[in-house]
């Protein structure tokens, strides 16, 4: 590994630490803390760290964008200079030549009340004053053409909440070279995308690079994408440099135990090809040709204009399997569980809920399991008192009763009794989820659905609840109706998958045939789209 | 469309206030006689009272009619001023439209530069002072503010008149009460705004841009931190004309606040059911406009919707 | 079990430590509402105030400080009465009017907001017609009419007064009732099977009802405001009852010859608004944190 400045650096961080100062009782913070490391010229360098771990503080402080009361010491060298000692004038100058950047939200770094042709045009006439508005038009529509924006005349007059994410992200894209820099900063560019459309933005970002003898510096909590494009990488922690180098050499040997977790966390196993087994348990709970749709405007179910959340939707779960529903956004997987629970009745069709067959005599029951865990639960509660309050609505006057079945059940999903006295404010995110799957089983259910259960936590948490779902189904026999975006979730853990698009069901198949190639295009997509699922690329993108 | 759902809104509210006020007035009995005492005025002077002022027939009727007059502008008779009551509330509307104009600016004057600075210096010593200016002048009632620059200007250094009208120095101590009080908030709001606009991704990427400061703070920061301030005017409008009716008493002003509180005094209730529904209709209308302009000032509203 | 005595002084001055710590408004606006809080209710228990006390002899004296005597600190009217009684007595009225009615518009306001939010429907669109006409027209004026029609008695007076506001609970409540109803743990305890007023009670009042008393403390400051305006003006709390405004009322007359008359409750109204807006202000941040 290189050390010092040599003459192809094109951008050396020295010994980086950014505080918080401490404000109304809160003690200051060290958010970034002695970070070093070293950008070359056609360098395509990957940022990696969980969330809190200072990626996104470093290299806004690289653009010294840093909000108030956050202050950096150290050095930041590009091209030789020190620009954590440019004045006003200069940093100005040296934004709009050097360096772009391009944020994660792509609604939210656009001006909302402004057009898209108003916000290029401004940053245009910066780069070419004197030029007069039809030229300056005229190079706006070159520069969207050069990020494939289709119609790039009419998308002048629009506003950005009138255009989906993946296009103001190329919009984005479009402004940040502007003023051919040499350095292209992404802050999570992909996070709030769909995953199909992460795939084209991230292929936008590979081909810019290549067209503009450009480097990127791409900021990330997600393993799968760098490890295909990136050329060197460094994993971030709790605002310390855990370790760097070039991409190969950390891939295939990880000296850190938290990068070999981290890289561990993010690898994708295909399921192993399975023939297609007849499934033979009991049924619980069928889909049969449900429809339903929601009608939006002012006029109700009047206007006519709906947005179709099932059609003709049909699958089933049966005793003891893992069920997978996946689909992106509005892809009406939610509206399916809401369903299945009875928060929501469908216009046409049925929801079938068949007789227990663990427990005779009533019919399957069902819990959920939310998408934000905290949000699930009261604030003000302690979690042992939320927990002894479901047993207590439910007819449970014992209290020693209710306390060995609390304790059984947090022994299930694998979680300490000691969360019995925190509130819920105070658990991490992960501990939260696990205490929500507990107080969802206390009542015994047949099937456990389970909404995006894996949003709101890291990675290395992500894989103890999927460990803790297995460990349930082993256990205690239950079904679990998964509903997810993402297919890595699939592969882990479901038996079975469900596709859905817009409402309809593409395809309804076993796990172990989603590798075999003859898929239906959609779901093939998807799978393309999984960042390091796909073959390791003979060609190395060149700078 | 929205549009006219929002002035649906705006009549049904207006009617609605029209018809509390009617029912008010109707539930304490006669009307006439609170005003007459039965025992001093003959009985046919009493009817004919009440036809002069339409309080004769059954409630429906009344009513019928009650709105019928005002559709027409017709408001009745004041009996404090023995004339009819739209012209008696008429000829005070001036004074107080000086009077709120003046606050106005002096509430614009002080609010925007202070509230702008505050805004770009949250946090430290120059925010938490203007943060305590406004907590300040927000507990200040506008009497006590009012009767202290009489105290001060007035008595002691004789250098205002504190009392009537005439001048513009008797226009200075009123203004400077009520605009002072309200520049209170109205810094508060302008602070917020600011603060919170300044706080978007899209001027974080504006700068990285490398676009000015100046430029950055006109054609980005301002645009959006005019949406809260915009919402908040209707608000604004009607707390000063409450306002006045204090000032306006305190510094013996004499417009349609004092008129309020003299017609109190007189239960003069053709005039206060005239200044009641002017001010309501004022705030409706102002509403509805605020409403308008928020849809156009905010793309993602109204007429901006793909 | 005995306590170890250094651990409970560690554990009292923990308590006044950290109320030392508080900024410098926050304590002197704690200490003046506990002052006020203390004259007001218990004093008058124990000392006849004799507000009231006419003493044709001692007309006009001015305060100490400005050639008056212990005997009067304030300095009396000109009826000769105490100023310190009566500004006593005027405190006392005048926050218990506004404690009262404070409460009064919270519970109306919070019960409708939830209401409406729970039903929905038509009962809702009622609500929030009624809010924005509300909105349309400044209390003040509301309550200047009230008076002028029915007169100018203290029940009504109160029940006015307890309206004002409401509308702000009811926005709130009902807008945070919506919120923990469509997501969050309300739709988890109905999956669960719990009924509704077991939510609502022990679940969505609680965590509401730190916001609902931010909103409380933001409104007490008006209440006393409306209250010793419209008393100022002669509409309000009428003699011989005291309160802050007509005090000053009267005070404004005598601004040349006895001005400590009116600035008394002058500066009573402005401390207790003070120092409520602060603590409230106050109150605001430490939520905010938590």
């Amino acid at each position: 590994m290189a050390s010092g400045t040599g003459p192809t650096a094109l951008c050396t961080v020295e010994n980086l630490s950014v505080r918080l100062a401490g404000a109304d009782g809160r003690p200051p913070r060290t958010l970034v803390d002695g970070v070093s490391l070293r950008i070359e010229a056609g360098d395509y360098f990957a940022l990696v760290g969980e969330s809190g771990s200072g990626k996104s503080v470093t290299c806004h402080s690289i653009m010294r964008l840093l909000p108030q009361g956050l202050t950096a010491s150290g050095r930041i060298l590009f091209e030789g200079r020190d620009i954590l000692g440019y004045r006003p004038a200069e940093m100005a100058a040296f934004r709009r030549a050097k360096v772009g950047m391009v944020f994660q939200d792509p609604f939210g770094a656009l001006n909302p009340v402004r057009t898209i042709g108003e916000q290029m045009l401004e940053t245009l006439r910066l780069h070419h004053p004197g030029e007069g508005p039809e030229q300056l038009r005229n190079r706006a529509i070159e520069a969207l053409r050069k990020v494939h924006v289709s119609e790039p005349g009419a998308r002048l007059g629009v506003y950005p909440h009138q255009l989906s994410g993946g296009l103001n992200q190329r919009i984005m894209i479009a402004l940040a070279l502007m003023g051919a820099p040499k350095l292209l900063i992404a802050d999570e560019p992909t996070t709030a995308l769909d995953m199909s459309v992460q795939a084209e933005v991230l292929d936008l970002i590979d081909e810019v690079r290549r067209e503009n003898d450009l480097s990127v510096l791409l900021v990330t909590h997600d393993l799968g994408i760098v490890r295909d494009r990136a050329t060197k990488i460094a994993v971030l922690r709790n605002g310390r440099m855990v370790e760097q180098g070039s991409k190969d050499a950390l891939v295939r040997a990880p000296q850190e135990e938290y990068s070999r977790a981290l890289f561990a966390a993010s690898e994708i196993t295909f399921p192993e090809r399975a023939e297609a087994r007849a499934r033979t348990a009991p049924r619980c709970l069928s889909f049969e040709g449900v429809n339903k749709t929601y009608f939006i405007g002012r006029g109700g179910r009047r206007s006519g204009v709906g947005i179709a959340a099932a059609k003709d939707l049909s699958f089933e779960v049966r005793q003891g399997e893992i069920v997978a529903l996946i689909g992106e956004s509005g892809s009406g997987k939610t509206t399916a569980a809401k369903m299945a629970m009875g928060l929501e009745t469908p216009d046409s069709g049925r929801v079938v809920v068949h007789p227990s067959s663990r427990a005779p005599g009533r019919t399957t029951s069902m819990q959920m399991v939310f998408q934000n865990p905290r949000d699930s639960l009261d604030p003000l509660m302690r979690v042992g008192d939320q927990l002894h309050e479901v047993l207590r609505v439910h007819g449970w006057r014992d209290g020693a009763a209710r306390i060995a079945r609390i304790a059984t059940v947090l022994e299930d999903v694998g979680i300490a009794p000691t969360v019995l006295d925190r509130r819920p404010t105070y658990l991490s995110g992960g501990e939260a989820q696990r205490v929500v799957i507990a107080r969802a089983l206390l009542l015994e259910p047949d099937v456990l659905i389970a909404d995006e259960p894996l949003s709101a936590v890291d990675v290395q948490i992500q894989k103890h609840i999927l460990a803790c779902m297995m460990r349930l189904r082993e256990r205690l026999g239950i079904a679990i109706l998964l509903i997810t975006h993402d297919l890595r979730v699939v592969f882990e853990i479901a038996d079975h998958v469900v596709v859905m698009r817009h409402g309809r069901v593409i395809e309804d198949i076993p796990v172990g045939l989603l590798g075999d190639g003859a898929r239906a295009p959609y779901t093939q997509l998807l799978i393309d789209a999984l960042p390091g699922a796909a073959p390791a690329r003979t060609e190395e993108v060149q700078p | 469309m929205m549009l006219l759902g929002r002035i649906l809104r705006a009549v049904f509210s207006l009617w609605a206030i029209v018809t509390l006020v009617f029912v008010a007035l109707r539930a304490t009995g006669d009307p006439i006689l609170a005003i007459f005492d039965p025992d001093d005025t003959t009985a046919e002077a009493i009817q004919s009272y009440r036809e002069i002022w339409g309080y004769t027939g059954t409630t429906l009727e009344q009513y019928i009619r009650y709105v019928g007059n005002l559709a027409a502008g017709e408001f009745g008779f004041s009996t404090m001023g023995n004339r009819p009551a739209a012209v008696v509330v008429m000829e005070r509307v001036w004074p107080t439209v000086q009077l709120v104009g003046a606050s106005t600016f002096i509430m614009f004057a002080i609010g925007i530069p202070v509230g702008t600075l505050a805004a770009m210096k949250v946090g430290t010593r120059i925010d938490r002072a203007v943060m305590a200016f406004s907590t300040v002048g927000f507990a200040l009632p506008s009497f006590v503010l009012g009767l202290g620059l009489i105290l001060l200007l007035s008595v002691n250094l004789r250098l205002l008149p504190g009392n009537g009208t005439g001048t513009i120095l008797h226009l200075i101590m009123p203004a400077l009460t009520l605009g002072i009080t309200k520049a209170a908030i109205f810094t508060r709001f302008v602070r917020s705004s600011l603060a919170d606009a300044l706080r978007l991704q899209c001027i974080t990427a504006a700068r990285a841009r490398g676009l000015g400061e100046g430029q950055i703070f006109l054609r980005h920061v301002v645009p959006n931190a005019l949406l809260p301030l915009v919402t908040i005017t209707p608000l604004l409008v009607g707390a000063m004309v409450a306002a006045a009716a204090v000032v306006e008493s305190v510094f013996g002003w004499p417009g349609l606040g004092r008129l309020i509180v003299e017609s109190v005094a007189n239960r003069d209730l053709a005039v206060l059911q005239m200044i009641v529904m002017m001010v309501a209709a004022l705030m409706i209308t102002t509403n509805l406009i605020v409403d308008l302009t928020y849809s156009t000032l905010d793309p993602r509203t109204g007429a901006g919707r793909s | 079990m005995a306590q170890d005595p250094s651990s409970e002084n560690a554990a009292r001055s923990g308590a006044l430590g950290s109320f030392l710590r508080l900024p410098a408004g926050v304590i002197l606006s704690f200490l003046w509402v506990g002052a006020c809080l203390s004259l007001v209710l218990i004093l008058p228990l124990g000392v006849d105030l004799n507000a009231n006390a006419i003493d044709l002899l001692a007309r006009l004296k001015p305060p100490v400080g400005f050639g008056g005597e212990w005997a009067h600190p304030l300095g009396t009217d000109d009826l000769g009465r105490d100023v310190l009684a009566r500004l006593i007595e005027s405190l006392r009225t005048s926050l218990v009017i506004a404690l009262g009615a404070t409460i009064m518009s919270a519970v109306l306001g919070t019960l409708v907001g939830i209401t409406a939010a729970h039903f929905g429907g038509w009962i809702d669109q009622v609500v929030v017609a009624a809010v924005d006409t509300q909105v349309s027209v400044p209390f003040v004026i509301v309550s200047l009419t009230l008076t002028a029609i029915f007169g100018t008695s203290l029940v009504l007076f109160v029940i006015v007064l307890g309206l004002f506001g409401w509308e702000r609970y009811a926005r709130l409540a009902r807008a945070m009732t919506l919120a923990s109803r469509g997501r969050g743990y309300v739709l988890a305890m109905r999956t669960l099977g719990f009924p509704w007023p077991r939510i609502y009670l022990r679940h969505v009042l609680p965590n509401i009802a730190s916001s609902l008393l931010v909103t409380a403390t933001v409104t007490f400051p008006e209440v006393i405001l409306l209250e010793t305006s419209l008393s100022f003006l002669g509409v309000g709390i009428q003699p011989p009852m005291n309160s802050l405004g007509n005090m000053l009322g009267f005070g404004r007359s005598y601004l040349l010859t006895g001005w400590w008359i009116a600035v008394a409750p002058g500066a009573a109204i402005f401390l207790c608004a003070l120092s409520v807006s602060i603590i409230g202000d106050w109150a605001r941040s430490v939520i905010g944190r938590l």
